[in-house]
């Protein structure tokens, strides 16, 4: 009973975990921006520029192609999901003016390479924050 | 030529369904080119627009990242085909990628395809402007069209032949085979038409049809022929007893003008009664018979009113001789009209006539003297006495008896007599005027009857005296020997001494009788004294 009654619980909080799960795009704690609009996130991920009006340049990381996290980012940027994304890219890579984001492992090497490159933005779990990096906003 | 080509119905026929398809096919043609001219060309538009729509992703992405090698690559694909002039891409600002060259004047036929961004369906980001390559096209419907056009020409062409070789050899060549069969018929022959196809559709029913009315236009002329055949026949043998009845024959108006007559009637009447008959001044028939034109119209009236014929002689006499003809006079009805015509049929009668004269001569005459025999003497003289009834008019009757005959007869034979008795009679025949009547009454007596003297006892007492005078004259006999006769004479006047013959016979006998008693050769009066004392 206790180890039903503990599995349950586990398998709940999976759910609320994943059901609230926050994305935010972030960048490096130092980075003087106004903050971004959702359309400028994805005008930056999806390659069409990388610098801002200000002139600011900024270089999009991305998480692992099979993370969950990067499934829900680009569901909740774009309406699109992995494979559509990769299809886009896999157009562009011919010519090979627009290149897709770099890709890092884990969060916790996204918010590492945040912390030390100004010119870096990423997206994490809300969960995993820490002071190093600022959110910029929040994807819905 | 035009109308030697025209005239045959074959010929007609091959060039009015020519003509009709020229007509037909040339208005299909144009609509079917114009139609499929239409569909291919919106055929080739659409084409361009679904290349068009088929690299519109790929086109959307180059714009979104401003891409030019990607926009090349979509502006080369579509510039690939031969449908597309000018292709260009770009961007609301910028040209991302071109090729070929557009043409202003045909601005309204470039196909624009707005590009939004691959994320945001509601942002314009670009244009895709392709120029579709129309004159290619044009040239590919039109391509397409004519071929349509000369499939469906051959197509017609084909048909027409088909229908042309069907109806020569399904129907006009039978008809023309029966119509150029019966074209050589003469009616009421015994050919028949020959259909070449032995068929029972309406042209076998045609010929089999024709055949029957041959056969009844033969039978019908056949039955024709031989009915006027025998009314020629039936004709002819009328006209020949027309022609050679011995009687004439004639049909008369019933003014009495002459219509028809026979050669018969023509001799009967002459040539010269025939020339007034039938010249241009026509006389009527009774008209020119002068001595007989009473009669003839008052038989023709009778005709007229009468239903059965009217029979009468008539004389039609000339200088050189009397011809007796009787005549049979009916009415007849003539078909034409309602006026009625007269037939008039004439028998020449003058040989019986005149012998019915003769036997009439010979039974009222005497055969010795030729003077009138006792019967027909009487009869002449009561007829002239019944004429007299109501009249004013003497007669004197005298009894003759010759004296000193039978010594004559005795002496000298019967043949003397004979002469004695011939001679007196001449004598008195010249002695008295022509109508008188003179009777041989018995053997040596003769009955002299005088008509109408104006004063009848002068008169009879001079007629007496001058034969008391001519009997006394000698006759000579064969041997030259004279005998002398006289006579006694007695007399009876009508209506004095009686209005009966016989009474008034009496009394000359009896006065005769008287005289010879008395003198001899002289004469007397009958006087009723006298003979009362005689008989008395």
């Amino acid at each position: 009973m206790k180890v039903l009654s503990t599995l349950l619980f586990v398998f709940m909080m999976s759910v609320i975990h994943s059901a609230n799960a926050e994305l935010v795009v972030i960048c490096n704690k130092d980075l003087d921006i106004q903050g971004l609009t959702k359309k400028q996130i994805i005008d930056i991920y999806m390659g069409r520029y990388s610098v801002l009006p200000n002139g600011h340049k900024l270089i999009p990381l991305d998480q692992n192609a099979d993370s969950n996290a990067r499934k829900q980012f680009y569901a909740k940027l774009v309406d699109k999901n992995i494979s559509e994304i990769n299809a886009y890219w896999a157009r562009l890579l011919f010519s090979g003016r627009a290149m897709p984001p770099r890709t890092v492992k884990t969060e916790r090497e996204v918010i590492d390479i945040i912390s030390k490159d100004s010119s870096v933005i990423g997206y994490v779990d809300a969960s995993v924050l820490t002071d190093k990096v600022k959110v910029i906003t929040s994807v819905e | 030529m035009w109308n030697k080509i025209t005239q045959r119905i074959s010929n007609r026929l091959a060039l009015l369904l020519t003509l009709v398809a020229v007509v037909v096919v040339s208005i299909n043609a144009a609509l079917i080119f114009s139609r499929s001219y239409q569909l291919e060309l919106m055929q080739s538009r659409h084409n361009v627009i679904q290349l068009v729509e088929a690299v519109s992703n790929t086109a959307a992405i180059s714009v979104y990242v401003r891409d030019t090698v990607l926009g090349n690559e979509v502006v080369d694909g579509l510039k690939g085909s031969d449908l597309i002039s000018a292709v260009a891409l770009r961007t609301n600002t910028e040209s991302i990628a071109k090729k070929g060259e557009f043409l202003d004047s045909k601005n309204n036929d470039w196909i624009r395809y707005s590009l939004y961004s691959p994320f945001d369906k509601d942002e314009l980001t670009g244009m895709l402007l392709v120029q579709s390559n129309d004159e290619l096209i044009a040239s590919y419907a039109n391509k397409a069209a004519m071929q349509y056009v000369l499939f469906m020409a051959i197509h017609s062409v084909i048909l027409i032949l088909a229908v042309i070789f069907l109806l020569n050899y399904q129907l006009i060549k039978p008809v023309k085979s029966i119509a150029s069969s019966l074209h050589q018929i003469i009616p009421g022959s015994s050919q028949r038409v020959h259909s070449q196809m032995n068929n029972n559709d309406e042209i076998g029913m045609l010929a089999a049809d024709i055949n029957q009315l041959l056969t009844s236009i033969e039978t019908t002329l056949n039955r024709e022929r031989s009915l006027r055949e025998d009314v020629e026949n039936l004709e002819r043998r009328f006209r020949s007893i027309f022609e050679q009845a011995s009687g004439g024959i004639a049909l008369l108006d019933h003014n009495g003008f002459l219509k028809v007559h026979n050669p018969s009637f023509a001799n009967m009447l002459g040539n010269e009664r025939m020339q007034r008959l039938t010249s241009t001044e026509k006389e009527s028939l009774a008209v020119i018979l002068e001595s007989e034109t009473h009669v003839l119209k008052n038989a023709i009236a009778q005709a007229l009113n009468t239903d059965g014929p009217i029979s009468l002689d008539i004389k039609l006499g000339d200088e050189t001789e009397i011809r007796w003809v009787h005549c049979l006079i009916a009415k007849m009805q003539d078909d034409s009209n309602n006026t009625p015509l007269l037939q008039i049929i004439m028998q020449d009668v003058s040989e019986r006539r005149f012998r019915e004269q003769s036997f009439r001569v010979q039974a009222e005459l005497d055969p010795l003297t030729g003077l009138f025999n006792r019967r027909a003497g009487k009869e002449k003289i009561q007829q002239l006495l019944d004429k007299a009834i109501g009249t004013s008019e003497y007669y004197a009757l005298l009894m003759l008896d010759l004296d000193n005959f039978k010594p004559v007869n005795d002496n000298f034979g019967h043949d003397a007599g004979d002469k004695v008795l011939k001679t007196v009679a001449e004598n008195l025949l010249n002695t008295v005027r022509n109508d008188d009547v003179i009777i041989r009454w018995g053997g040596d007596e003769f009955l002299i009857f005088i008509k109408n003297p104006n004063q009848a006892e002068f008169d009879a007492s001079r007629v007496a005296e001058k034969l008391l005078k001519i009997i006394q004259v000698p006759i000579a006999l064969d041997n030259d020997k004279n005998v002398y006769i006289g006579s006694s004479i007695g007399i009876a006047i009508y209506p004095d001494h009686g209005f009966d013959l016989d009474l008034l016979i009496q009394r000359a006998d009896e006065a005769m009788y008287q005289i010879k008693s008395e003198t001899k050769d002289g004469f007397a009066f009958y006087n009723e004294a006298t003979s009362e004392k005689i008989v008395g």
